[in-house]
């Protein structure tokens, strides 16, 4: 599945560069990685490496976001020790998450877009990973 | 158990930091950018046929608007234009009084641009050309930045709202000399002494200086001049007059040093 990801935030990297002028977007290759480290951290290589690339395609620096995900798997399981595993801290690391974009000067609707496109594939990866009872 | 996982993911943590440090020195974002040139043209093309065909079924009032929008940047552009060409005369009265010949020295053509990083102003440009490392990029009312790095017909451009671009400016018909920086999303301008502080709506322009941009093109608009006390120099902030962030098409400037063949010289 990890290999149709990277695909994906390949075509939305693009989708991104090319369409930049032409329509208010998410940023749909870290919306993809969140979405996919939120429903299950266990997928933290791929993330990072997929952030990496997100980092050198639009800013020329892995010095951007990947910072800020490599800190969510140790918040993730910090905040699961201390509270108990909810949607409440993962929401927060959500939120937590859009700063980096937010400093590299994104507009607002598009960071709101992105927390909306982030939420679905949360829930969906999610479900590919939940076990009948 | 669980202090042998956390081991195991910080060392993972580890290798992958000392990894990008060491890739950081290489150009490799700009090399990624310069790869996706030709899969931005592919990602383009439905989306301009459906914009080309949605024109169709346009209200005649958005297009007037719009058409009103467009006039009211060519009047903005020309004025600009018209400073250019005044300060142009003025060097060429110059280089006449000093005998330069060929200070220009440069080779403009239009170029297609092909992406632009997403933030709301972007601080870089994917654009169909073959071009050389520095060569100067502009749009209608201003300067947009360097070719960062040029490979099989594509080129990648920083823009002047990135950290790392310096131009040295002057106002026109002054002898002020400054250095405008890229702040992200706007400009902050540098070494200008108070007493010579421009006003906000001033335009900055090109000083030539060091050789890099040619002189006389806008490049800045003056958004807000503080006196910062116990300092000499004013802290002035500014945006770029070119805005980049719709343009499909630009210009660029190649040293003409750079497209000329090697002339070969004969030791005595």
């Amino acid at each position: 599945m990890m290999y149709v990801f990277l695909l994906l935030s390949m075509l939305g990297l693009l989708l991104n560069l090319a369409l930049a002028d032409t329509w208010l977007q998410p940023d749909w290759a870290l919306a993809l990685w969140l979405g996919a480290l939120l429903a299950h951290r266990g997928y933290w290589p791929w993330v990072f490496g997929g952030v990496a690339l997100h980092d050198l395609v639009f800013y020329w620096s892995p010095w951007v976001c990947l910072p800020w995900m490599m800190v969510m798997p140790i918040l993730l399981i910090w905040s699961d020790a201390q509270a108990g595993p909810s949607l409440v801290q993962r929401l927060m690391l959500m939120v937590l998450m859009m700063v980096p974009l937010w400093l590299a000067h994104w507009q607002i609707p598009a960071l709101l877009l992105t927390m909306l496109l982030t939420l679905l594939i949360w829930y969906k990866v999610s479900q590919l990973h939940a076990q009948p009872a | 158990m669980e202090q042998h996982k956390y081991g195991h993911y910080i060392l993972s943590l580890a290798v992958i930091v000392a990894v990008f440090f060491a890739l950081e020195r290489l150009p490799l974002g700009q090399q990624v950018s310069l790869s996706l040139g030709q899969m931005l043209v592919w990602v383009q093309a439905p989306v301009r046929w459906v914009d080309d065909a949605s024109l169709w079924f346009r209200r005649t009032s958005e297009i007037q608007t719009e058409l009103l929008h467009a006039r009211q940047g060519l009047v903005e552009s020309s004025s600009l234009t018209q400073q250019n060409q005044s300060l142009r005369e003025e060097n060429r009265a110059l280089r006449a009084l000093l005998h330069i010949t060929d200070i220009q020295g440069y080779q403009w053509r239009a170029v297609q641009v092909l992406g632009r990083s997403p933030e709301k102003k972007s601080q870089h440009l994917i654009v169909r050309t073959q071009a050389h490392e520095d060569d100067v990029v502009v749009a209608r009312t201003g300067l947009v930045g360097l070719v960062n790095q040029s490979r099989n017909g594509i080129a990648v451009v920083r823009t002047i709202l990135d950290g790392s671009q310096a131009v040295p400016v002057t106002l026109y018909n002054t002898q002020l000399a400054a250095l405008v920086r890229g702040q992200g999303s706007e400009l902050s301008v540098d070494f200008i002494p108070l007493n010579q502080a421009p006003k906000v709506g001033d335009v900055l322009q090109t000083s030539g200086a060091g050789g890099v941009f040619p002189p006389g093109i806008s490049v800045a608009k003056v958004t807000r001049v503080d006196e910062v006390p116990g300092r000499i120099f004013a802290h002035v902030e500014a945006v770029p007059t070119a805005h980049w962030q719709r343009e499909s098409w630009l210009a660029i400037a190649s040293h003409a040093s750079a497209l000329a063949p090697p002339i070969q010289q004969k030791i005595p």
